[in-house]
């Protein structure tokens, strides 16, 4: 089933990185950018995403108060925050706000890993 | 006019700044080790400068007595990293890293290997970081301090001429609730600088999956 | 086999007096030198090839490991300081203590790294040393600043505090590594003016002291701290150290004080006990005195009144008996016919009613309802005729000497106020000595030197010294000191100083002069009064007896006399005609006005102030407007309205009634012949 996913970097090479994991995982997919945390939110509500994908360190917003404020807005998208800032209170903040944590630079079996990992959370949940 | 001068393209300096950050951000989980404690990271600001350009930024802190720890690297590119901030804030940082309530007395006793370990592990972080995305190595020095104004930094070779460019970070780091602004230069030569862009093109164009023009200009 | 480079390079190692520990890409020990052997305790052959984490079991040096890390993959060197990581290493020294050590972590081989070396010195020695200086210059510091109970803080050149002491963590309620960091600006209210007390510190070399600014606690409340604050360096740091002193119970008793002053103003019971308690608080006592003054003044002028009492009533009454005893006679005569008879009786009735006149003047001065009237003045003459009136006052157990310069400058004041002030002085004097003693009057001429005329707060020059100088029980220090502040008034001394030296001041600065007080407890006290030369002669009116008054009557002048009692008018007319001058009358203002606005010659107007139409003074101005030259003698009843003299101009004098016919004879004379 094709699934839709949001990348939120300020950086165009970062997403770029994303992409090309997503890719060699599930080619079919469909992927959306933005590069700060106004475009992401104008996306979500458009575009209804089954994923994000999202930096934490972003100037204006950051991407755990952004993930925390899409899953308020939607609780059913997962969200994944991706940093090489892995300080053991980032990583706690990312899950408090319902969000995974993805190491950067991404790699394709992290990434795998989150899906895998949210899929089964559905499955438990009965979804 | 200047001499040949290098400039990026806006991919090159984003893929730059990506680099920076990934660096700074290890740098800080690094630093959170030393002081037990998060280290709250601004996204650092990118930008390609003269000296004369790094020399009068670097001026216009309030403060003109600065205080930097530098560090040499050589490899496939050639340079200088410096870690700077105004002498004030170095106390700050000091105590931090030190940890408890130390004296004053202690404080200004510690604050040249304080600097220096501090310095050390940002700037290991920063330029290690890059080099292993590069794929690239690059033998880093032992950390030194330096105290100044802002034009004493940058009269050492390299860069060789004014018109050598400063790759210039502006980064804002948070320890203990107290704010530390600093910057991060590395003074490159023109054939480093060269090199640098093309590590990064390669870089974007590994990326980008465009491998045609791929692993030729490693050596 | 070792090849000889390699022997030497393992042998230079093994000299070296410090750590050397070579590992592999895999983190693996492929060289230990002897001094890791002897600091371990482990032998190269027992670690090559195994990893520190299996030398060293169950040690947490992240640091060292991810240093190592970066090392092999990155190319980065690193330091890691004894001081700030505590010697992660187990190792000993020589002689088993524990070896305190700084590391260093580089790359060996370039592009690629082959390989990474762990080099390990020693800093034990350093580490005690420092510590021992360390912990010394600690404990001269803790003895001073931190059981200090003032706040004293450390602030750096950005502002922030350095260094706080524990009064400072309890005054402001934050805990010590709150305080540290933090701007200092956060413990002043916006109201006290920290930044440029704090600019002033750290950019002069000379120390801001007793600042008063608002601190402003955690919790919000404020306090009043008085700030001191100087700079200091360590190396090329500059470092500003501020002491705060709480003053907020000082000020609170200054409100309240303030407050309560204000609330007391009329009690003077409250500003009694007000100023007991804050003695030192001279606004509040001047307010007290200011207030009080009047009330006191008036008290102590009855209870010197009381004093005068006793020893004029009997004179009085001796007068009124010659008075009434003589007219009794003179009656008696006239009945008989022997009128020829009456003349003498008439004189004494005479004298003694002018005797009588002159005691109630002196009460009248005395109670300070006497006209202030200047006038060129010998202080001996003065003295001489007060001294039947002085023995009567200080009684018979105190001795009284006169000491007088010849030939004394004149002085100019007004004769009556310097008698009440002798007669003041001398009473205080016979307070002051109630077991008896002496009394002594001395009058000198003085020049003063700049010194002492500064020390009199008068012009240097030439002065005429009365001193007053009592036997007595002199005042100790404190009052003496009080007795001059702030009004130089000893009003509040109490026992002993009856009668106010302000008013006594009050006169003499009037007059020009000073007044010194020199008094020791057991040594008695003398008061001294300055009064500065008079350049120029007696009146003639004052003293010139000799001066025949038939010896410059002329029939040419003219004097209007303005007078509504009839009895008064008649006897003016009367001296004049027997002056020889011709007189014109007008027994009201609007009369007189009249006379003046005519072309009428007139010389000299004799006016009573209080005329029951418009006010004498208001005749002498209506008659100066229309004749330059007037001169005008107002004659008073109401002798409180001619004691503020300050509406005489020039050409105008003032007589009290009652007076003797002779002193204004001479009044009258000496003004119609002055041109």
């Amino acid at each position: 089933m094709v699934k839709k996913v949001l990348i939120v970097d300020d950086s165009k090479l970062a997403r770029m990185g994303v992409i090309r994991a997503l890719k060699a995982l599930h080619p079919d997919w469909e992927t959306e950018e933005a590069s700060n945390a106004e475009d992401a939110f104008a996306n979500v509500k458009a575009n209804l995403p089954d994923f994000i994908l999202m930096d934490y360190n972003m100037p204006g917003k950051d991407g755990i108060t952004l993930a925390a404020e899409l899953r308020e807005f939607d609780s059913s998208i997962c969200v994944a925050v991706i940093s090489a800032n892995h300080q053991v209170e980032v990583v706690n903040r990312a899950q408090a706000a319902g969000a995974a944590f993805l190491p950067k630079p991404l790699t394709e079996k992290a990434l795998a890993g989150f899906f895998e990992t949210t899929a089964q959370q559905r499955n438990a949940t009965g979804k | 006019m200047d001499a040949p001068s290098i400039g990026l393209t806006e991919l090159e300096l984003d893929a730059l700044t990506e680099l920076v950050n990934l660096g700074v951000s290890n740098a800080a989980f690094s630093l959170r080790e030393m002081v037990k404690e998060e280290v709250i990271l601004s996204v650092p600001k990118v930008s390609l400068v003269s000296c004369d350009e790094a020399i009068s930024i670097l001026g216009e802190q309030a403060t003109r007595r600065l205080v930097a720890v530098q560090q040499n690297f050589d490899g496939a590119i050639n340079g200088r990293a410096l870690l700077i901030f105004p002498e004030v804030n170095s106390l700050e940082l000091v105590r931090a890293v030190v940890g408890g309530a130390p004296s004053l007395e202690d404080i200004a006793e510690l604050e040249q290997e304080a600097l220096a370990e501090t310095g050390n592990v940002l700037l290991n972080g920063c330029l290690g970081t890059i080099a292993n995305i590069l794929n690239r190595t690059l033998k880093i020095s032992l950390p030194e301090v330096i105290y100044g104004e802002s034009g004493d930094f940058f009269k050492e070779p390299p860069p060789r001429s004014a018109s050598d460019r400063v790759l210039f970070v502006y980064i804002n780091f948070a320890l203990r609730g107290g704010d530390l602004k600093g910057y991060i230069a590395m003074l490159l030569d023109i054939p480093s600088l060269r090199t640098l862009q093309q590590l990064l093109k390669e870089l974007i164009e590994n990326i980008a999956g465009q491998t045609s023009i791929s692993k030729t200009h490693v050596d | 086999m070792l090849t000889n480079d390699q022997y030497a390079e393992s042998a230079i190692f093994d000299a070296l007096e410090g750590g050397i520990i070579v590992l592999d890409l895999h983190e693996r020990i492929v060289n230990w030198n002897a001094w890791m052997t002897s600091a371990s305790g482990q032998s190269f052959e027992t670690v090559y090839g195994k990893t520190l984490s299996e030398i060293f079991p169950g040690l947490m040096f992240r640091r060292l490991a991810s240093a190592i890390k970066l090392a092999l993959e990155s190319g980065a060197s690193t330091g890691i300081s004894n001081a700030l990581n505590s010697s992660p290493l187990p190792l000993r020294t020589r002689s088993r203590r524990k070896l305190l050590h700084d590391i260093k972590v580089s790359p060996i081989g370039s592009s690629p790294i082959t390989a990474c070396l762990v080099f390990i010195t020693d800093v034990t020695m350093a580490t005690h040393r420092e510590q021992y200086l360390r912990d010394q210059q600690k404990a001269r510091y803790n003895a001073v600043v931190e059981s200090a109970p003032d706040v004293i803080i450390t602030i750096d050149g950005a502002g922030c505090i350095q260094m706080a002491n524990p009064a400072a963590v309890s005054q402001f309620g934050y805990t010590l590594n709150e305080l540290t960091g933090k701007d200092a600006a956060i413990l002043f209210d916006e109201r006290s003016d920290w930044p440029t007390t704090w600019r002033t510190a750290v950019e002069s070399s000379t120390p801001v002291q007793s600042k008063e600014l608002i601190a402003i606690h955690k919790d919000g409340s404020l306090s009043y701290v008085e700030a001191s604050a100087s700079r200091w360096n360590i190396g090329a740091r500059a470092l500003v150290t501020v002491i705060l002193r709480n003053i907020t119970e000082r000020r609170a008793i200054n409100l309240a004080l303030r407050a309560s002053e204000a609330a007391a103003r009329n009690s003077a019971a409250a500003l009694a006990d007000l100023n007991q308690s804050l003695e030192q608080r001279v606004e509040q006592r001047t307010a007290q005195l200011m207030n009080a003054e009047e009330a006191l003044r008036q008290s102590q002028k009855m209870e010197a009144i009381g004093q005068l009492t006793g020893g004029i009533a009997h004179d009085f009454n001796n007068l009124l008996q010659g008075i009434t005893g003589s007219l009794h006679v003179t009656q008696k005569l006239i009945a008989l016919g022997r009128i020829g008879e009456t003349d003498r009786f008439l004189k004494a009735a005479i004298d003694s009613a002018y005797r009588a006149a002159s005691l109630t003047h002196r009460l009248l001065a005395f109670s300070r309802q006497q006209p202030i009237d200047p006038r060129p003045l010998n202080v001996n003459e003065l003295i001489t005729s007060m001294e039947e009136l002085l023995r009567r006052t200080i009684g018979e157990t105190v001795q009284m000497n006169f000491t007088a310069a010849d030939s004394l400058w004149l002085i100019r004041c007004d004769a009556n106020q310097l008698e009440n002030a002798i007669l003041n002085l001398a009473i205080n004097a016979r307070d002051a000595m109630p077991d008896g003693g002496t009394l002594t009057i001395e009058m000198s001429n003085k020049i003063l030197d700049s010194a002492e005329a500064a020390l009199r707060e008068l012009q240097p020059g030439e002065h005429v010294r009365l001193i007053v100088k009592d036997t007595g029980e002199g005042m100790p220090a404190e009052v003496r000191a009080r007795v001059f502040e702030p009004f130089f008034t000893t009003k509040a001394i109490g026992k002993g100083t009856g009668l106010g030296l302000s008013m006594i001041y009050g006169f003499v600065k009037q007059s020009n002069g000073s007044v010194l007080i020199e008094s020791e407890v057991g040594k008695g006290t003398s008061i001294e009064v300055c009064l500065p030369r008079y350049q120029g002669n007696l009146d003639v009116e004052a003293t010139d007896e000799t001066n025949p008054r038939e010896s410059r009557a002329g029939l040419d002048e003219v004097v209007l006399v303005v007078e509504d009692e009839g009895v008064v008018r008649l006897l003016v007319v009367e001296v004049l005609k027997e002056l020889g001058y011709y007189a014109l009358e007008a027994q009201n203002g609007a009369s007189a006005v009249q006379i003046l606005e005519s072309r009428q010659r007139i010389d000299l107007l004799i006016t009573d102030l209080g005329l029951p139409d418009i006010s004498g003074n208001e005749v002498a101005r209506i008659g100066i407007a229309n004749r330059k030259n007037l001169k005008v003698l107002f004659m008073t009843g109401y002798a409180e309205k001619a004691a503020s003299n300050s509406f005489l101009q020039e050409g105008m004098e003032i007589i009290t009634k009652p007076f003797p016919m002779d002193l204004l004879a001479e009044r009258i004379r000496s003004m119609i012949e002055t041109r």
